[in-house]
């Protein structure tokens, strides 16, 4: 079993939607936009397809050549302003 | 009751009160759009399930529910061409969009039947570029206001108003002696050019081929690059107009137009040296890279 913080899913009022490879997003509540980079593009299929932020690690670390510690942290700190924007919720 | 006499039919009804209206009760402003010195010069309330456009000093608009209706309310001493200026620039788009119409702040232009369209907020160079193509043999279809449909799989530019506003310099370097004027307006000096023969307008629907954000004129010569993804549909944000920012319905499907038209690949910043002498050279690199996309439709439907 997955530790229960590490589970996420998308905000009901949050639509998203891949335009040339990259991620934009709409929040409905607050009609504000955001606009992922490719990596954060990536991240953001990867909660969307596993709502498990331990296999979006995993997957990224197979995917990418980065550092284990590196990427745990710049992936909480995405994590972190997803939630902030209510783009993602924590389960 | 008096109603404007314009040539293109909006699907808007649109009269004027000839009294002045009742006192009205208006709730606090749910958006309202600031002079650069702080001062509003539009406010949008909430009323009777539609909505109360106040233009301090000039001009009350209710637009109905659906956008379907407007009814003007004027200011003593306010001019029935700054009233049409307002309608036409600022309630038409607005009342347009609460119908879920794609209404974007650009100008647009028809070359060799394509539809080029340029992008910005006021003062970026929209009407002077749309004014140098057409009295140069390339007809305008809007100065601002523009409207973009979706229809057979593709996206169209619906000719506007049939004129073109324009600073004085402007107007006195491009614009041909003795074309028609409307009215003056009593808060812009701006002159607004009706289309004729020496500014040829285009009435007809043209495919959208290119959507060109324009730059702040730091370039020194006409530079144009791609510009992608989100950073294409934020921009597209920018330049959108939206009476009403609460409406979910209309934001889904807003949202999920802005990411159709840029996923076709027709964005572009562009940006060059805003003096009358490089406008020659600036039409000829928007018609070259124009041209360049045409090529590439026909390759790709044949």
């Amino acid at each position: 079993m997955p530790d229960k913080k590490r589970l996420v899913r998308v905000h009901p009022s949050a639509l998203h939607r891949e335009v040339q490879g990259e991620i934009v997003l709409l929040h409905l509540d607050s009609g504000e936009y955001f606009g992922l980079n490719d990596v954060g593009s990536r991240i953001w299929q990867l909660i969307v397809d596993t709502g498990n932020l331990d296999e979006v690690e995993a997957t990224i670390l197979r995917e990418f050549d980065v550092d284990p510690d590196v990427l745990s942290r710049d992936l909480q700190a995405v994590v972190d302003q997803l939630v902030e924007k209510n783009l993602i919720e924590l389960v | 009751m008096q109603q404007f006499a314009t040539k293109h039919k909006f699907p808007v009804r649109f009269n004027v009160a000839s009294r002045s209206p009742r006192e009205r009760k208006l709730s606090e402003p749910f958006h309202q759009w600031l002079s650069p010195q702080g001062q509003p010069l539009l406010q949008f309330h909430r009323f009777n399930r539609g909505y109360w456009l106040s233009f301090p000093g000039l001009a009350d608009f209710q637009v109905s529910a659906g956008g379907r209706s407007v009814r003007c309310w004027p200011a003593r001493g306010t001019t029935r061409g700054t009233l049409e200026h307002l309608y036409l620039n600022q309630v038409l788009p607005l009342a347009l969009s609460r119908q879920g119409q794609l209404v974007l702040h650009a100008s647009a232009i028809d070359i060799d039947g394509a539809g080029v369209a340029f992008l910005g907020s006021t003062g970026k160079g929209k009407s002077t570029l749309a004014a140098g193509f057409a009295t140069n043999g390339h007809r305008f279809m809007t100065d601002d206001g523009l409207l973009v449909e979706h229809a057979d799989g593709d996206w169209w530019i619906r000719p506007s108003h049939p004129s073109i506003r324009l600073w004085d310099d402007s107007f006195q370097a491009l614009i041909p002696a003795r074309s028609p004027k409307a009215p003056a307006v009593q808060y812009t000096s701006k002159t607004r050019v009706l289309a004729g023969r020496g500014v040829p307008f285009c009435a007809d629907l043209r495919p959208l081929r290119r959507l060109y954000f324009l730059g702040d004129g730091r370039a020194k010569k006409p530079t144009i690059r791609p510009v992608h993804g989100p950073q294409a549909v934020i921009e597209l944000v920018k330049t959108s107009f939206v009476l009403d920012v609460e409406q979910k319905d209309l934001m889904k499907k807003h949202f999920s137009e802005l990411t159709d038209l840029v996923s076709r690949s027709v964005c572009f910043h562009l940006d060059y040296p805003r003096t009358y002498e490089d406008l020659p050279r600036v039409r000829q690199a928007i018609i070259e890279h124009t041209r360049e996309t045409s090529v590439e439709a026909a390759v790709s439907h044949a």
